[in-house]
């Protein structure tokens, strides 16, 4: 940090010392005279006169007066006067002894001749500029054009579906919701597997709280890219290989992604303004059962089990006039419909930018107000970047830039739209009273109801979202310095070697507060979880250094050619966590967690980490078509002991283009590029703690007696390392007809070895009940993509087709765990309804799925020998023939046969397979059901343009993906008070029914076990935008001094193909677990219009 | 020009030499409000304050819950509530006990081991940096944590039978964690041999005003009734005895008969039992009393005891276990006044155990019954571990264990012990004769009785059950004492080995080495594929 600091303030002296020293070399040589025209003689006014160093660094500056007459204080005889004018040719003089200079500027003349262009696309890799053609790994770069006119909060859902490699689902259609993105598949069990996002070469990361658990978190902790505004996006790079992320070291491991902002860009100052007003529409879910049909069914769930009506008389669905509560218990209220609503979202940024040769700007605001789709959701954020670059001369040049954003995010304080879905329907919003008339105040169910706890406690969703906060705010700051300066002089060397050194801020704080008051629910006054109020504060802030030196040759021999980089970074972060909460506040009007109220939190945490990173890279082509690059990193972090702090990660990869080879001739006019690739690199992940390798001990709180009390408080990991992940990769660019079509093929082996697992248990007998992370195991992702880029597909006069299409497959296998890990993340089964057996095994892949084999219901209770096909529960043997005993009986079916939850099934319960034939449904009978990672995704667009219109389609799609549909599960078990859908009107309820829908059963029976029945293929093709595009031609713009006016109108997630049963096919899954959809909010329709206007 | 362009070189020179000289020490941070390792083990009051640690640990209500529960919950002495108590504690009740239930954790004793091992380790090189640190002060302060070591591998093995025993810190991942069960009379062995020499090492006293201390920490008379009680469990009764002769000896040494004390804190080191009518009052709720003779120091407005809170209640809620009247009422005698004292019958709850949660009780003029005033949570009683009357019992006990079948002598000289007790609460009662006792068996039977009305609530009946199946070799004496639970709890109890604890579930999974206790590997035989 100090160092740092010593950097930047050293780079900050050598300014200021440089600029006074230049003014002492002043002398009093003055220069005049006068400019005129060389055609007619006459004095020229207002001539821009400038004294230029050999650097071609601006030293000092006049202008001519109406007389044409000039002044001007030179600082040294050495030096050039250049004299410009609008209109004529600049002229430049050298000063020397000469101390009256008179110019005659000549008329510019505009004589056109041939000439011919030959400019190399050239790409940054983060590296260096490296011609397109040239990259030899696996990367894909798009630019925001492509997307341009839809409405996004967060750049990533428009990425989704882009970019082959990269799976992008979306967490929930809540405003301020992240996406999980996922670079060639999960390489990682516990920690994050989210890739590195680098903005403008300067990694952006949020530091996330030591006790972060990924793999069970939902993922809305981490929408970091939320606080980038999509508008300063210029394009985004992915690296996805190691080859070409092993630069980033130990935080390559999950690829990378480089996102490029808009710069200024020289020429009259432009002002951009774009308004975007979207509509947003929840789609509809689940039909659940109106209030009538749910008494209906509560009285026969309450009956079934123990076949007695003094069970089943439970005041609440009685419908009896005589009850107190009676009016509130007597409605038919759509809860889903009560907390949603039509969200409006508006977008406004206004771009300034322009600049000249010396000076370029852009500056950016943005603004953006998105209200949920769930009432009480909103977002807004308010954002800026400036950036300014100064070119002081050919050779020194110096930018600042600056970004600023501000969000305020209010989320819902519980999950409003599940507990919707489980709200029993007869219950009124509002209290009524004995007449039935509804009053202002919510309605909760009384503590002394005999209603099941979960409906009892459950509550009232609208009450939450009026009454209840959760405030989320959030500020970051990112400034960065940046100077380029190039050691030598390409007037007379083609080499170059440049410094780029910058230093970089980032000063990120948030804040949450949240208030529940005892209005929203019906727990007592003195309830700790009423009158609550918690605010938690987090303050981060990183420096970064950053010296790279690239250096390219210039040989004479252009056979040769070599990029080369040296680079050295430092990073220093600190954050800081404050926490407080109490309850027992004296009144709802008193929210504020400063109170003098019951504490029940208090936390506060510090953390600092610094990392280095040497690294080198050079890129040589041998004739334009032999390539290879090597990269080495050296990088070290806080987070390891002495040990393994430092690591040594290489990339290397080689391409052919196989076309500019003289043999490729005949057919070069078809198959314009063809290139091989390979690659190959290593990269690690570092576990997300600080101060592992140090044995700690901390105060107790109070000590013993009066002593002080001091306790060891961790182990000593002191053999803790990097999480590596090595990967190959092997690709092939295919261009036809000159790059009108093109196509590229990867395919990667990546292997992940000494995986990061975070509180594995180990005997607590060592005093400590888990290690805190451990190195264990390995784990591989293979997969391939294919990118294919068709333009101009059709083209008949105005009218053309553009496609792309990318499809890209990944498999993912756990190929090696020690037995006390894979004993750890095996539990035992349950024996519990709605659980699936969560397992990690050896062959396979993270988030399969295990459970049972569901076969629908038994029809009858008894076997009847005349109808031996009929559905009841005994026992069958392999060739589903009745086993019979010696006195010809038949066995019933049991559920867990020997334990003490044993349970005969009965005619109605759900019929599971019985795998093994022994007459008991036990963990005996589970079996692998599916997995949660799609097999392909992806996704296509086709544009059409016709003149000035434009229409631009985009689908994605998840294809071979389970899910478990844990919403259906709850809307169908018909084994609590929770509402249920209606597609429980079709359950069984009487011997011979045929259906797919067991009997009801309050709080008995096994008729919910996690089985394929709620196991859903959740592969779709979701018609992602449809967006209409008219721009207003230039000439027609002209006299309205606009430059651009465009008009958008987009209609997002058009619509969804699937087979999947929930409202939202799109689940993400995080670490090991699996997929399951819990009527999370799903992603909104959209219609947006947009507007563009350019000055 | 020039001039510019030298100081760049020199910027970039100084930039790059920068990045050569950050060296690994750059990379070093410190946490804030954390000591590390390296920087601890310096000087004696590192040491004493890790020796604080070993006792503060024992104040987590994890430990605390499981001292009580491991050796009330099962017992005739209570019964768990319907409402309040937990499924873990109704699965107990009902003897259906699976090795997920929460009170087979023990993870919390092995934290307390693991800093007691820790300062082992440590404290002999703490006198080679720390010149003031005598070696004979560092082998006081050991000797307090092996005692302390060596009361909870005593929990342990009571309550599990074989559980590993570790006597090496854990500080590092340098080495395996997996390890194997030690058979629970060798963990006990050691622990006898650790004890022996904190004897000697420890100090008598912590000064006579430090009453506290006294009572909180071990001193040589508390070793010495710890070390009795292991010989008891261990069936060392000979040895038991000698110990309890020698503590009784020393005892009355200290006794000064001018100075005789009935009420409030005891700073002396002289241990007497403190009058019947003050016991709830003085012993349990206030604390410190004459009589304790090692207790857990709970802090007012500190540390609250928040496991006796919710074991036993307060003033508004009612504890998790009540008192099982029906077993318990059968062994006291009319003239016992401490079923009466420490038994709350008013109301129409259930009855509840009112030691250490209430601070008086009154003869209400109504009902004729006793009312007790409950503390307001939160509770800061101590917990006793070890009271005067546990010294004449253990002497008691090993008493008849060594005797003949109808050794008179010995009994008389036992029951002389049991009267200490027996006395006390039965002040208008004749002393209890042996004559009335003819027989080995019902002499034991007395001192188990005895030591059930004495400590009852206390957190020991369940292992006094556990210590005279062990004598008998099965459990046919003692299940009449299991008549609370269903006839099918009482088959599964038939099996002496039923009486242990399962290894938890997360235990089994973690641990490769580990095995099942006997009676609950039927469920093991049934292997997750």
């Amino acid at each position: 940090m100090k160092n740092i600091i010593r950097i930047a303030c050293f780079l900050a002296l050598t300014m200021v010392v440089a600029m006074p020293s230049e003014a002492q070399q002043q002398n009093s040589n003055i220069v005049r005279g006068t400019v005129i025209a060389a055609t007619d003689g006459e004095p020229l006014i207002s001539v821009s006169v400038t004294e230029i160093d050999p650097s071609n660094r601006i030293v000092g500056v006049t202008i001519t007066n109406y007389d044409g007459e000039y002044v001007l204080q030179i600082s040294s005889p050495g030096n050039k006067l250049r004299f410009k004018y609008l209109g004529f040719e600049t002229k430049d003089v050298e000063i020397g002894n000469k101390r009256v200079i008179n110019v005659s500027l000549d008329e510019q003349t505009v004589n056109l001749t041939e000439a011919t262009v030959t400019a190399r696309a050239m790409q940054s890799d983060g590296r260096f500029n490296i011609p397109q053609r040239e990259v030899s790994t696996a990367m894909q770069k798009i630019s925001t054009e492509e997307f341009d006119g839809i409405q996004v909060s967060s750049i990533d859902d428009a990425l989704q579906g882009r970019i082959a490699g990269l799976d992008i689902v979306n967490v929930s259609g809540e405003p301020g919701a992240g996406m999980s993105m996922r670079i060639r598949g999960t390489t990682s069990i516990n920690g994050s597997s989210e890739p590195l996002i680098v903005i403008d070469d300067i990694p952006y990361e949020t530091e996330i709280a030591d006790d972060f658990d990924f793999a069970t978190a939902n993922q809305d902790a981490y929408a970091q890219l939320i606080n980038v505004n999509p508008d300063d996006i210029e394009s985004i790079t992915v690296l996805k290989d190691a080859a070409s992320t092993a630069m980033y070291g130990a935080k390559g491991a999950s690829g990378v992604l480089l996102i490029t902002t808009k710069k200024g860009k020289a020429g009259p100052t432009r002002i951009d303004y774009a308004l975007g007003v979207t509509g947003n529409k929840q789609p509809k879910g689940m039909n659940m059962l109106n209030g009538d049909d749910y008494t209906m069914l509560m009285k026969q769930s309450y009956y079934l089990p123990h076949l007695d009506e003094t069970a089943s008389n439970v005041q609440e669905f009685n419908y009896d006039t005589n009850f107190t509560e009676y009016e509130n218990f007597n409605n038919n209220t759509d809860w889903r419909e009560e907390v949603s609503q039509i969200g409006i979202s508006q977008d406004h940024t206004l771009t300034v930018s322009g600049g000249g040769d010396k000076v370029t700007f852009r500056v950016s605001g943005g603004y953006t107000h998105e209200s949920g789709t769930c009432i009480g959701q909103a977002l807004k954020r308010l954002s800026m970047r400036a950036n300014v670059t100064y070119r002081v001369s050919d050779r020194i040049t110096f930018s600042s830039d600056f970004s600023y954003t501000y969000s305020d995010n209010p989320k819902s304080y519980e999950d409003l739209l599940s507990n919707a879905y489980k709200k029993m329907p007869n219950l009124t919003v509002y209290s009524q009273d004995v007449f039935g008339n509804e009053t202002d105040s919510y309605y909760h169910i009384r503590e002394d109801s005999k209603l099941n706890d979960s409906q009892k406690k459950l509550s009232n969703p609208v009450a939450v979202a009026d009454l209840a906060r959760n405030y989320n705010y959030s500020y970051r700051t990112s400034p960065v310095f940046t100077l380029i300066y190039e050691f030598l002089d390409r007037s007379k060397t083609a080499a170059s070697l440049k410094l780029n050194a910058n230093v970089s801020f980032d000063i990120n704080s948030s804040q949450k507060s949240t208030y529940f008051p005892r209005e929203a629910s019906n727990a007592s006054w003195s309830a700790s979880t009423v009158n609550l109020s918690e605010r938690s504060e987090s303050e981060s802030m990183g420096v970064r250094g950053d010296v790279k030196l690239v250096w390219a040759s210039g040989f004479a021999n252009d056979n040769h050619r070599v990029t080369a980089m040296a680079r050295f970074t430092i990073n220093g972060s600190t954050s800081e966590q404050l926490g407080m909460g109490v309850y027992g506040l004296p009144s709802s009007q008193i929210t504020s967690s400063s109170v003098n109220a019951y504490v029940n939190k208090l936390s506060s945490g510090y953390s600092e980490s610094k990392s280095i990173n040497y690294s080198a890279s050079a890129h040589y082509a041998y004739a334009g078509r032999y390539i290879f690059d090597l990269t080495l990193a050296y990088a070290g972090s806080t987070k390891f002991g002495p040990n393994y702090r430092f690591g040594l990660f290489p990339g290397i990869s080689a391409s052919w283009i196989i076309s500019d080879e003289t043999f490729f001739d005949p057919i070069r006019n078809v198959v314009s590029m063809l290139k091989p690739r390979v690659s190959w690199g290593l990269t690690g992940k570092e576990p997300s703690e600080n101060y592992l390798y140090y044995s700690r001990y901390a105060q107790y709180d109070y000590g013993y007696i009066d002593m002080i009390a001091i306790h060891p408080v961790n182990m000593q990991l002191s053999n803790l390392k990097w999480e590596n992940t090595t990967q190959l990769n092997g690709g092939l660019d295919l261009e036809f007809f000159d790059g009108k079509y093109s196509l590229s093929f990867d395919y990667y082996y990546k292997n992940t070895t000494d995986l990061l697992f975070k509180n594995l248990g180990i005997s607590s007998s060592s005093g400590f009940s888990a290690l805190t992370n451990r190195n264990n195991g390995a784990m591989s992702n293979r997969g391939w993509e294919l990118n294919i880029h068709l333009n101009e597909l059709v083209k008949v006069n105005k009218f053309r087709i553009d496609a792309n299409f990318n499809f890209s497959n990944n498999k993912n296998q756990i190929d090696e765990l020690s037995e006390d890990v894979l004993a750890r993340y095996n539990p035992e089964y349950d024996y519990a309804n709605g659980t699936y057996l969560t397992r990690i095994q050896i062959g396979n892949s993270v988030g399969s799925i295990y459970g049972f084999k569901y076969l629908g219901v038994y029809e009858y209770g008894e076997y009847d020998p005349e109808h031996p096909d009929r559905t009841c529960p005994i026992a069958r043997d392999a060739n589903g023939n009745a086993i019979l005993d010696a006195n010809g009986k038949t066995k019933p079916m049991y559920f867990a046969y020997g334990k003490s939850n044993a349970y005969e099934f009965k005619a109605g319960d759900a019929m599971y397979e019985d795998i093994n034939h022994d007459g008991t449904i036990d963990e005996l009978d589970i079996v692998y059901l599916g997995n949660s990672l799609p097999k392909v995704n992806g996704g296509f667009g086709i544009t059409f343009r016709y003149g000035q219109f434009s229409l631009q389609t985009f689908f994605n799609y998840r294809v071979g993906n389970k899910v478990v549909n844990g919403a259906r599960m709850n809307a169908e078990n018909m084994y609590t008070n929770d509402n249920q859908s209606v597609a429980v009107n079709w359950r069984w309820r009487k011997e011979g029914d045929q259906t797919e829908m067991p009997r009801a059963l309050y709080n008995y029976g096994y008729n919910w076990l996690g089985s394929d029945r709620y196991v859903e293929d959740a592969s779709f093709l979701r018609f992602k935008y449809l967006t209409f595009n008219y721009s207003i031609p230039r000439d027609i713009l002209k006299p309205a001094h606009l430059s651009q006016c465009s008009f958008y109108l987009s209609f997002q997630n058009v619509a969804t193909f699937t087979s999947y049963t929930g409202v939202d096919p799109e689940v993400s899954t995080g670490g090991y677990s699996v997929a399951t959809d819990n009527a999370k909010t799903p992603r909104a329709k959209q219609v947006v219009f947009r507007l563009r206007l350019g000055f | 020009m020039k001039m510019i362009f030298n100081k760049f070189r020199v910027f970039v020179a100084a930039l790059v030499l920068a990045g050569c000289m950050v060296s690994c020490d750059w990379l070093q941070t410190y946490p804030e409000g954390e000591t590390l390792l390296e920087d601890f083990w310096k000087s004696e009051s590192d040491v004493e304050s890790m020796v604080a640690a070993c006792y503060r640990s024992m104040l987590e209500s994890s430990f605390m819950s499981s001292v009580i529960q491991w050796g009330e919950l099962r017992s005739d002495n209570v019964m768990s509530d319907g409402t309040k108590a937990s499924t873990d504690q109704k699965d107990i009740q009902e003897m259906n006990i699976l090795p997920s239930n929460g009170l087979a954790d023990w993870s919390t004793f092995y934290v307390t081991i693991n800093y007691c091992n820790t300062v082992l380790h440590y404290a002999p090189g703490v006198c080679d940096i720390d010149k003031n640190f005598s070696e004979s002060r560092m082998k006081a302060l050991c000797a307090e944590v092996l005692a302390i070591r060596a009361l909870c591998y005593l929990y342990l093995v009571r309550t599990f039978g074989d559980v590993p025993l570790q006597l090496e810190p854990t500080i590092d991942d340098s080495k395996g964690f997996d390890i194997a069960k030690t058979p629970g009379s060798t963990v006990l062995d050691s622990m006898i041999v650790s004890l022996k020499e904190a004897k000697a090492y420890a100090q008598s006293s912590f000064g006579s005003s430090n009453y506290r201390y006294n009572k909180g920490r071990f001193t040589q008379q508390s070793i010495r009734t710890l070390l009795a009680d292991i010989y008891l469990w261990q069936g060392y009764y000979a040895e038991c005895e000698a110990e309890c002769n020698e503590f009784i000896n020393i005892n009355d040494a200290l006794a000064d008969p001018t100075q005789k004390q009935s009420s409030g804190s005891s700073s002396s080191l002289y241990y007497q039992l403190v009058d019947a009518d003050y016991m709830l009052s003085e012993v349990f709720y206030s604390g410190n009393s004459s009589e304790s003779i090692f207790e857990l120091q709970f802090n007012r407005d500190q540390v609250a005891n928040k496991a006796v809170t919710s074991l036993y209640g307060d003033t508004k809620t009612l504890g998790q276990m009540y008192v099982n009247t029906t077993d318990l009422s059968m062994h006291f005698g009319m003239s016992d006044v401490r079923y009466t004292y420490f038994v709350g019958s008013t109301g129409t709850d259930e009855p509840q155990a009112e030691k250490y949660v209430a601070s008086s009780f009154y003869l209400s003029p109504q009902t004729g019954n006793y009312s007790f005033n409950r503390v307001t949570s939160p509770i800061y009683t101590d917990w006793i571990f070890y009271r005067l009357p546990e010294v004449y019992l253990m002497k008691a006990e090993a008493i008849v264990e060594q005797s003949g079948d109808e050794d008179m002598t010995r009994f008389e000289q036992a029951m002389k012990c049991i009267n200490v007790s027996y006395l006390r609460s039965n002040p208008h009662a004749d002393s209890l004769r042996a004559r009335s006792y003819p027989s080995k068996s019902q002499m034991r039977e007395l001192v188990l009785d005895e030591r059930q009305r004495e400590f009852m609530f206390e957190g020991k009946r369940w292992f006094d059950i556990i210590r005279q199946a062990r004598k008998d070799g099965n459990t046919n004496t003692v299940m009449q004492y299991f008549s609370k639970y269903s006839s099918l709890g009482q088959n599964k109890l038939k099996d002496i080995n039923a009486l242990y604890m399962p290894i938890s579930k997360s235990e089994m999974e973690s641990n490769q080495l580990m095995e099942q206790n006997p009676f609950y590997r039927t469920d093991e035989t049934v292997t997750a594929n």
